[in-house]
């Protein structure tokens, strides 16, 4: 399927759902998520349009516009396609629903975004951190984290 | 006598006798966790109530350290990630980057990235063999694997330099052509090896030990396994093709002609077999790649100083030996990415060992781990 | 006595053997010492332990091309109490440098350390800005010899082991240090 046809589908399929669907310059599809209607979303891909597969979960931090956005990348075997699935988060107070029900890998993936990022995934079963000890009090791939023996550059 | 105590003691009530959980930890230091892999072990007497993985011993923190280093800079940390096939990593970077900026590698480059891949996998399969016919208790599988993986090291050796840590595949192309001995060597390699896949075959595959260790153990059904995350020859073994060579091509995986090896078992002795009949599907890509090697420049012309566009990204999927290895990338006009993340397929196929080892033994642990072919630098990053 | 032992040389040590109070003391121990340490330095045992990228040139070492067995360390212990040499291969995070600690303890002396790969003799290619890599395992176990690569090759790595044996043939063999 060419990227356009996947774009038609998803903005006929998720009418209200989405905030927009564009096409990157790298060729990618990318849809902007609304919080409310973010689990039902990423439902209707996995039931209605056959995205069984997530390939990754992870966050990007921009302290310039003080938010942080949580990045899904769907895959797709039955149709071969992939997409990419955005959310928005305020920076001081990260707080997204889980997807953990939907897709059981997205349990490590969210941990993980939660022990470097800080984000709180609300519904998640065992929300701690997984690579850093378990008394770290920092979240270490935020842009503004300084700790001793980490440089920070002048951004 | 004994018969007598024991139908006394059934016959207390037992609920008085009660029975404890036994929490064993098989700790960082362990022989068979390929690596710093702690696990907190439930047990009930000999058999597994629950498996906990506690990662974090070698988070190095390689995503960070992206943040402050050029994208060619990055390559070497590419190799850290995923030590046992390093030209797969450095190739999925080489990729996203090339991506991001519109950079487009020439034909022998590419050629020349393919053989280089797929020799990896041979290597990967190779020492993967080794470790898990060491963890079931074989201990001559692993000299045979390191004995032939010198000599795809000595071919590595001799186009860059490096045994272990390449940093060989370059955004733009490869970091040096390769010497004219490189193909007669590779070739008669190739003629060498083909047969010794039959010979370790023959010590393991139908090996009744071997059989009792592996079949039935560890059964991953196949929604499970797309629902968890879980790819490569870990998901085909449960009849799911799922290889990113066949399904989204990249390099020229669709000009040349190979099998994806599947099995319906879904047990380690599928995921086993699996891999013993991708080092086959190898060898004949890499005989197909020298045949359509053709002569040219194997980089291509890019500006000294290499800068994304700004607010690009790019999610690069590739077909590592372990499974689907993904790297996003997000530029931001500066030379230097302002994100890095590594997606690698030993994160999620960690995660199914606690579903899969529930109710079985202890040594049941250590082969389901070794069939998922797991690297802890993946896990950790 | 509370001399540090570590460079002394030979000549000084036998000017303080001739003028130690017991008689014999001094022809006694050239004499066990070169029996104890022929032993000690041709059966090195290593202990399983590898971390990261070198664990895998050390498996190369042990494996049939460059043959570890023939120098001595035929068996790779996996359990510490049985073991007398560490090869610290692999970087050490901190996490992980508590386990490390741990290890050298119940190691029984005497025993030798090899800081492996630059990982561990100074944090390696993570020196500069890593959040969780021990910057060289020097700071909290006393190391013997350092091998330099990232990773080195398993040749480096014999000539690392053939260190430590030249290292033990020149100590004292009763004395070793005390402060670690």
């Amino acid at each position: 399927m060419t990227n356009d046809e996947i774009k038609s589908r998803i903005e006929t399929d998720f009418q209200g759902e989405v905030l927009s669907v564009v096409i990157s310059a790298q060729k990618e599809v990318i849809v902007i998520a609304k919080q409310d209607s973010y689990i039902t979303l990423c439902q209707g891909f996995k039931d209605r349009q056959g995205y069984d597969h997530l390939s990754s979960l992870t966050a990007v931090d921009y302290p310039k516009e003080n938010k942080i956005t949580i990045v899904c990348h769907f895959w797709s075997y039955k149709n071969l396609s992939q997409i990419t699935v955005k959310l928005d988060t305020p920076r001081d107070n990260p707080r997204v629903p889980t997807l953990e029900n939907i897709w059981k890998s997205a349990n490590w993936f969210e941990r993980e975004v939660y022990d470097l990022y800080g984000v709180i995934f609300e519904g998640h079963s065992d929300l701690r951190r997984i690579m850093m000890p378990d008394d770290y009090l920092k979240h270490p791939l935020r842009k503004d984290f300084t700790d001793d023996g980490f440089i920070v550059k002048p951004s | 006598m004994t018969d007598l105590l024991l139908s006394r003691v059934k016959a207390d009530d037992l609920s008085r006798l009660g029975t404890d959980d036994y929490v064993v930890n098989m700790g960082p230091q362990h022989p068979a966790t390929h690596g710093v892999l702690r696990l907190v072990v439930k047990l009930d007497g000999e058999t597994v109530k629950q498996t906990t993985p506690v990662l974090g011993y070698l988070h190095r923190s390689i995503e960070k350290i992206c943040e402050n280093r050029t994208y060619p800079q990055c390559i070497t940390y590419t190799d850290r990630v995923d030590y046992v096939s390093a030209m797969s990593v450095n190739l999925a970077f080489a990729l996203a980057a090339e991506r991001l900026m519109g950079i487009e590698a020439p034909a022998r480059a590419q050629w020349l990235r393919m053989i280089f891949v797929e020799l990896q996998r041979l290597a990967s399969h190779l020492l993967w063999m080794g470790a898990f016919g060491g963890d079931l208790g074989a201990l001559t599988p692993f000299l045979y694997g390191l004995r032939e993986r010198e000599r795809i090291l000595d071919l590595f050796e001799m186009t860059c330099g490096q045994r272990l840590t390449y940093n060989y595949i370059r955004i733009g192309g490869v970091m040096i052509d390769i010497l004219p001995e490189f193909v007669p060597r590779c070739r008669s390699f190739l003629d060498y090896f083909e047969p010794k896949v039959d010979e370790y075959e023959d010590l393991l595959t139908y090996n009744p030990i071997f059989l009792e260790r592996t079949k039935g153990v560890g059964v991953l059904t196949a929604e499970e396994g797309i629902n968890c995350g879980v790819s490569g020859p870990s998901l085909r073994g449960s009849g799911v093709p799922c290889d990113v060579r066949k399904q989204q091509p990249y390099l020229f995986y669709d000009q040349v002609k190979f099998n994806e090896p599947l099995e319906q078992g879904g047990d380690c002795w599928s995921r086993y077999k699996v891999r013993m009949n991708e080092m086959r599907e190898s060898v004949s890509i890499i005989r197909q790649c020298l045949d359509k090697l053709e002569p040219g420049p194997f980089e291509a012309k890019m500006p000294p100083i290499l800068k994304a566009p700004p607010a690009s990204e790019f999610y690069s999927r590739i077909e590592s030996s372990r499974g689907e290895m993904g790297i996003y990338l997000v530029g931001d006009g500066t030379p230097k990415p302002w994100k890095a993340k590594f997606r690698c397929a030993s994160f999620n196929n960690l995660y199914v060992l606690d579903a899969l080892t529930r109710g079985w033994k202890v040594a049941d642990i250590m082969a389901v781990l070794g069939s998922f072919d797991m690297i802890v630098p993946e896990v950790d990053r | 006595m509370g001399i540090d032992l570590k460079n002394v040389s030979q000549h000084e040590i036998q000017q303080m053997e001739s003028e130690s109070q017991i008689p014999g003391l001094w022809t006694l121990e050239k004499a066990v010492g070169f029996i104890f340490k022929w032993a000690r330095k041709n059966s090195l045992w290593p202990l399983q332990f590898g971390t990261a990228c070198c664990a895998i040139e050390m498996m190369s070492a042990a494996g049939g091309r460059y043959d570890l067995a023939r120098f001595g360390s035929e068996v790779f212990r996996p359990s510490p109490r049985q073991a007398d040499l560490l090869i610290a291969a692999g970087t050490i995070t901190e996490k992980m440098g508590y386990a490390l600690k741990k290890l050298y303890e119940q190691m029984p002396k005497p025993s030798w350390v090899i800081a492996m790969g630059s990982c561990t003799i100074a944090g390696g290619p993570y020196y500069y800005d890593s959040y969780t890599v021990v910057k060289g395992i020097d700071s909290f176990i006393p190391v013997d010899v350092y091998v330099p690569g990232c990773p080195p090759r398993p040749e480096s790595l014999i000539h690392g082991l053939m260190a430590i044996q030249k290292k033990i043939e020149d100590e004292p063999v009763f004395r070793r240090r005390k402060n670690l």
